[in-house]
């Protein structure tokens, strides 16, 4: 009787309306309270389901949540609790799906930014309780081994770090948010181009920072896991191109030098280590 | 395996531990003894939180708190949950680890939010079943909540306080009571709040809660997001006159204050503690000196 009665209330506590079938089944099997008829017993829970929803992912999502307002946030909320059944006992990822979710109704097609600038906020959301990186091989052995066998090693990205490439201004808008220019009339660009970010922790400070197109793909060779040697190769390509006659382990004077474009990657805390493939 | 830690270190009133005032707690602020958590936010992953929690745990003793256990749901436990949990038990060493008497999932998905159970045999068999199986493995005794709740059922077989009586008394656990929680449920289900603290096996209460509701006239519902109500502190002063030297812990959810505001509280509530203890005292010395 007990699984019966519970997956019977399951039901009605998701139920778009609460006239339906599922939610009169129920009913009759709810003892009102001395002060309270058993239809307001049962929407004060399917209430709370839902609030308890949309509250976890205005936590996560603040500046989506800004962007469309707390109707239209709120009704994304409850097409996504319904949608997109919670799989986990941790409230904190409960949102892991949401971007994607959104990026595929067509009511929110007028904030075609939406998707991405919820990407943005779930890695910032992610970094937060993302593992500390693990100890890196020695820095001087580490560079004795990617010189000598950069196809038998791979760099290492921190665990905290995600990578976002938008065809939309995001993080331009996401730092509006955050100093509150939005408030003080701050506008978006229609014509700003798209932007490429990394999203991490280093230390105890999370950020989301832009990535240099000349970066771009090494860090995304790195992400997919590829031996040094395609990332030296990303690196002399984009240095060959001004200086096609140098070497690869050399670079002109009016270049970036390849080891230097990797040892910033370093210095920045976007690639942590290395290890053999 | 064992992951509790002698209890003798949590005594008189702790607080629950909010991310906001853990810079403050780290600096000593407010003289708080204990504190409890909630093993949830912290059980599923690594980085800033659990760094956070592993200061305080430096510092102070800790209990362990969750809300996601589902121990009420009449399918198993959720495996890989309570593996977190017992993992981050190990990790911290709380003195114990209590949870609530509901069911929060069921097949295969999470509601997170405290659904009422209805008091049958069954029930009780499934809560009992649950709480042996992480008290197994925890190696010790756990708490157990009641609940607030806004719905009863016509199935149900008997009254909230013989219910909770038998889960007690079958699973061989303690209790967590609730001090709001009796009284909400008492306001909306329209029992004696005093009645059923005095009906409760006062050898099981290992703890207790005090925090906040909302009044909505008809109904209250507990919010934990506001003081603790007056006549919720009366009852306290009840409940503390039966079940002495019980610690007890103040939380608050939503709209969490300064701590400088839940520490008001958490004095006020040991002043409650010292002045029902003064009395307690007070009269057996006057029977002992007694004619």
């Amino acid at each position: 009787m007990l699984r019966e009665l519970q997956q019977e209330l399951a039901r009605a506590l998701y139920e778009e309306e609460a006239e339906s079938a599922a939610c009169a089944s129920v009913l009759e099997r709810i003892r009102p309270l001395p002060e309270l008829p058993a239809k307001q017993c049962l929407d004060l829970y399917r209430g709370s389901v839902a609030q308890v929803v949309h509250d976890a992912l205005g936590e996560i999502f603040p500046v989506c949540a800004e962007l469309v307002g707390d109707d239209c946030f709120r009704s994304v909320s409850n097409r996504y609790m319904r949608a997109a059944p919670s799989r986990h006992a941790d409230l904190a990822r409960l949102g892991d799906g949401w971007p994607d979710f959104v990026a595929e109704q067509s009511f929110l097609s007028s904030v075609s930014y939406l998707a991405d600038m919820g990407r943005l906020e779930l890695g910032l959301h992610h970094a937060h309780a993302a593992p500390w990186p693990e100890p890196s091989v020695d820095p001087a052995k580490l560079s004795e081994a990617i010189s000598s066998e950069p196809e038998a090693w791979r760099f290492i990205l921190p665990p905290s770090a995600t990578l976002l490439g938008s065809p939309h201004p995001v993080l331009s808008i996401w730092e509006a948010h955050q100093d509150r220019r939005v408030e003080r009339g701050w506008k978006l660009d229609p014509a700003a181009p798209g932007e490429q970010m990394i999203i991490c922790r280093h230390g105890t400070e999370i950020y989301a920072d832009f990535v240099e197109p000349s970066l771009w793909p090494i860090l995304r060779s790195i992400a997919a896991g590829e031996a040094v040697d395609q990332q030296l190769a990303l690196a002399g390509g984009l240095r060959r191109a001004h200086s096609p006659d140098s070497s690869l382990a050399f670079d002109s004077e009016d270049s970036v030098p390849i080891l230097t474009t990797i040892q910033a990657l370093f210095e920045r805390g976007w690639v942590v280590g290395g290890r053999p493939l | 395996m064992a992951a509790l830690r002698e209890p003798g270190n949590i005594e008189g009133v702790g607080l629950g531990l909010r991310s906001a005032h853990s810079a403050e707690l780290l600096a000593g602020v407010g003289d708080v003894p204990w504190l409890e958590v909630l093993a949830d936010n912290y059980a599923h992953g690594d980085g800033l939180p659990l760094r956070n929690l592993e200061s305080i745990r430096e510092r102070y003793p800790v209990v362990f708190h969750g809300v996601g256990m589902s121990l009420g749901s009449a399918e198993p436990l959720d495996k890989s949950y309570l593996d977190a949990v017992l993992d981050l038990a190990r990790r911290i060493e709380p003195a114990w680890l209590s949870e609530h008497l509901a069911w929060t999932s069921s097949g295969g998905r999470h509601h997170h939010e405290l659904l009422p159970l209805p008091f049958l045999d069954e029930t009780v068999q499934v809560l009992a079943e649950h709480v042996q199986q992480v008290q197994d493995r925890l190696g010790g005794r756990m708490l157990v909540e009641n609940s607030a709740t806004y719905m009863a059922f016509h199935d149900s077989q008997m009254s909230e306080l013989e219910f909770l009586g038998r889960v007690l008394e079958t699973a061989d656990c303690l209790l967590l009571l609730d001090v709001n929680n009796v009284y909400v449920n008492a306001r909306n289900h329209g029992f004696d709040a005093r009645e059923f603290l005095r009906g409760l096996p006062a050898d099981r209460v290992a703890q207790m809660h005090l925090a906040g509701h909302d009044d909505h006239g008809d109904y209250l519902i507990d919010a934990h997001g506001s003081p603790v109500a007056e006549p919720v502190w009366a009852l306290f002063a009840e409940a503390v006159r039966l079940f002495p030297e019980v610690p007890v812990c103040v939380e608050w959810d939503r709209d969490v204050p300064s701590l400088e505001v839940l520490v008001g509280e958490m004095n006020r509530a040991s002043g409650v503690v010292t002045e029902v203890t003064e009395v307690a005292l007070a009269g057996q010395e006057g029977l002992s000196h007694a004619p």
